[in-house]
């Protein structure tokens, strides 16, 4: 009974010698190769984080700099109480509403 | 046994040694995987690519997996297995919306094809039975069958409630008992 039993079990299918065996290695190998493509996945993840990491960190020093900075406005006002009378005259109201008119001053 | 299995699963979710832990998998559960699906889509190079993305997907899928037990990995493994043989299935059908069932046709032929010259008569009259069945009654009975595994943990695979596993089940072994008895007379 259970001998009829195993042969009902046995698998009628054609497989080659030594076909599991090379299919275990090859399960093997795609597995290696998924953990190697994953790492690369995070690596590439690692270095964009990074990357945009540094990006906002410039725009943030830039941003600080600007504050800093004199504006234009700021400048003007300098080289205007600076500047001889006669300099100013030559000026007129609108030319002096453009920061280029600075290097004039 | 079960603490070498436990180390195992426990393994298996490490980042820096899960690549070894699946390789032992692999070497474990290999052979009982690729007749499963090799029962499924029965040419031997389609459950061969199945099984390699059967480990493939488990692997990526790993942090998912929550169970504890051998039986809860087997369990999962055979559910990877599954959908992936299915998927290679899908694959051959004519029409998108054709049903599984109508390939079973094509699968009985493929058989006839991949038919080991040293097999057993009886084996052979059994799986061309089975072949002919609906699919779930298929997974069904070859998963309780040849698999030996228990209702719940098919369940657990399937996604079906044990009443109606067993319920097919029957219809299985009834429609092969039938089956094997039409081709005794062929």
């Amino acid at each position: 009974m259970s001998n009829d039993m195993d042969r009902m079990k046995s698998m009628p299918y054609r497989l080659e010698d030594g076909a599991m065996e090379r299919m275990k290695i090859r399960a093997c190998a795609a597995v290696r190769g998924q953990q190697a493509k994953s790492n690369k996945g995070a690596r590439v993840l690692r270095w964009s984080l990074s990357f945009a990491v540094a990006v906002v960190l410039c725009f943030v020093v830039l941003g600080y700099m600007e504050l800093t900075e004199p504006t234009y406005y700021e400048q003007f006002m300098e080289l205007v109480a600076e500047a001889p009378e006669d300099a100013l005259y030559e000026l007129s109201a609108d030319m002096v509403e453009y920061a280029e008119d600075m290097t004039l001053l | 046994m079960n603490a070498d299995i436990t180390q195992i699963i426990n393994t298996l979710k490490s980042e820096q040694y899960a690549v070894r832990a699946f390789e032992v998998v692999i070497e474990r559960y290999s052979e009982r995987l690729y007749w499963h699906i090799r029962r499924i889509v029965v040419q031997h190079e389609e459950a061969e690519d199945a099984l390699q993305d059967t480990f493939v997907t488990a692997y990526s899928a790993v942090g998912g997996f929550r169970g504890e037990t051998e039986s809860s990995l087997v369990a999962w493994l055979y559910k990877i297995a599954t959908t992936v043989a299915l998927k290679a299935l899908k694959r051959r059908r004519k029409h998108i919306f054709a049903s599984l069932d109508s390939l079973s046709n094509t699968l009985v032929s493929d058989f006839e094809a991949e038919i080991d010259p040293s097999a057993d008569q009886i084996a052979i009259k059994l799986q061309r039975a089975i072949l002919a069945l609906p699919m779930k009654q298929k997974l069904v009975f070859n998963m309780r069958y040849y698999d030996e595994l228990s209702f719940e943990e098919i369940s657990q695979i399937t996604g079906q409630s044990v009443a109606t596993l067993k319920t097919n089940y029957h219809y299985a072994a009834k429609r092969i008992k039938q089956l094997v008895s039409q081709l005794d007379y062929e």
